[in-house]
């Protein structure tokens, strides 16, 4: 059986699975997780005492937690148990395309994988600014990958294009690690944003969403994060409306845009979330950028915070 | 149900409560109920002054040194505030 080493969110991943976009590492040292496809066959569900049952996005994944694992069911075909250790078992149906395995790997799977080992992160792009970083933030179909998929086409280097890792040191400085090295796009985003690089871009079956392979365009190293714009939209404004958040308002921020904080009940990280949205809000500055519902500003928000410091209201 | 507070009844803290402090204003956490709520500055600086179990009528002494208002006024306002807190499970009275 071949293995591959990849390095995803700064861990050292090997697997039975080569992925189809990402490229090996040649040299390692250690590993810091095992994701072994297709070797055993994994249960329908957890049925220990103490397990729990959940279900999120309409009905198409099924969580079940216990003290100790994690067994994930993707209704299109995937079974992932993510054990105590550093360990993850994966099992596909067969006829599942590979790059819709990659893509439920590096981020439901290991979203869930980070969440559980009490690593956040937040939804949202990372891009590099001169020698720090900066982050847009928000939910789905607020136009955060359309952001990055502007900053890719303008030829920005770019951290993480959906689930931006951070990393805080003992002071509450925080910094974000690069996730993996491709972004992905709406066929929308490719037909209006996308000007130069269309020709990178290939389909991703059954998600309806293209990829790209960053190449050197991924900045592998952490950054340390110089602001979070968190994205909005709203009927009543006819222009971008940009504002400072402070206090509470920066906490609530970051609980409300931290990736799979549906997920955080399940993983009983609770506690520690909460004090890892503290101690980031006091450590980086906040901003709401609110857009209206209709229309295309990726330009403009790109010129007002990764070209030009960022005029408030 | 309404609390009435007298002068002498102890008031702390749920210690169960997450909460923090950013730029004077509080954010508390219920992880309980996953519920959290972002408190004014008047509030906050009522959480922060409830550091320790203290009597009713202490924490209105130590507020009315800062406030500029009517001891009756404080009382009021601080009895209906705590009952809130109360309901909610953030604070509890003995």
């Amino acid at each position: 059986m071949h293995n591959y080493t990849y390095c995803i969110y700064g861990y050292t991943i090997n697997t039975n699975f080569k992925l189809p976009s990402l490229t090996e590492l040649r040299k390692t040292d250690h590993i810091d997780l095992n994701v072994v496809f297709n070797q055993q066959h994994l249960p329908e569900c957890l049925d220990d005492e103490d397990s729990r049952h959940f279900t999120f996005h309409n009905n198409t994944l099924d969580l079940w937690t216990s003290d100790f694992d994690l067994l994930m069911h993707y209704s299109l075909g995937i079974k992932a148990l993510i054990k105590s250790g550093n360990e993850i078992l994966v099992e596909t149906k067969n006829n599942l395309p590979p790059k819709v395995t990659q893509h439920v790997l590096l981020q439901g799977i290991l979203g869930l994988w980070l969440l559980k080992r009490g690593k956040f992160s937040i939804h949202g792009c990372t891009i590099k600014k001169g020698d720090s970083a900066v982050m847009f933030a928000g939910v789905s179909g607020v136009g955060k990958s359309t952001i990055a998929a502007a900053c890719y086409d303008l030829g920005y280097q770019i951290l993480s294009d959906d689930v931006s890792l951070i990393e805080l040191t003992p002071n509450s400085t925080p910094s974000v690690i690069p996730s993996f090295p491709i972004i992905k796009v709406t066929p929308e985003t490719l037909n209006k944003v996308i000007q130069n690089k269309a020709s990178n871009l290939s389909p991703i079956p059954i998600i309806d969403k293209y990829e790209a392979k960053l190449d050197d365009q991924f900045y592998p190293n952490k950054l340390k994060l110089e602001a979070v714009y968190c994205l909005s939209t709203s009927e009543e404004i006819d222009k971008l409306h940009f504002e400072a958040l402070s206090g509470g308002e920066k906490i609530l921020s970051l609980l409300s845009n931290t990736y799979r904080n549906f997920m955080i009940d399940a993983t009983n990280t609770g506690a520690k979330h909460f004090d890892f949205c503290a101690k980031l809000a006091s450590g980086t500055d906040i901003y709401s950028i609110t857009r209206p519902t209709e229309g295309f500003y990726h330009r403009e928000v790109i010129k007002h915070t990764l070209e030009n410091f960022i005029p408030l209201d | 149900m309404e609390t009435t507070f007298s002068k002498e009844d102890l008031v702390s803290r749920n210690p169960q409560i997450l909460f923090s402090v950013i730029d004077n204003e509080v954010v508390l956490m219920d992880i309980e109920s996953d519920r959290y709520v972002q408190l004014d500055s008047t509030a906050s600086d009522i959480w922060v002054t409830l550091s320790e179990e203290m009597t009713f009528g202490d924490l209105c002494t130590e507020l009315l040194s800062k406030y500029d208002v009517s001891e009756e006024t404080c009382h009021q306002n601080l009895s209906e505030f705590l009952n809130e807190l109360s309901a909610a499970g953030y604070v509890t009275k003995k």
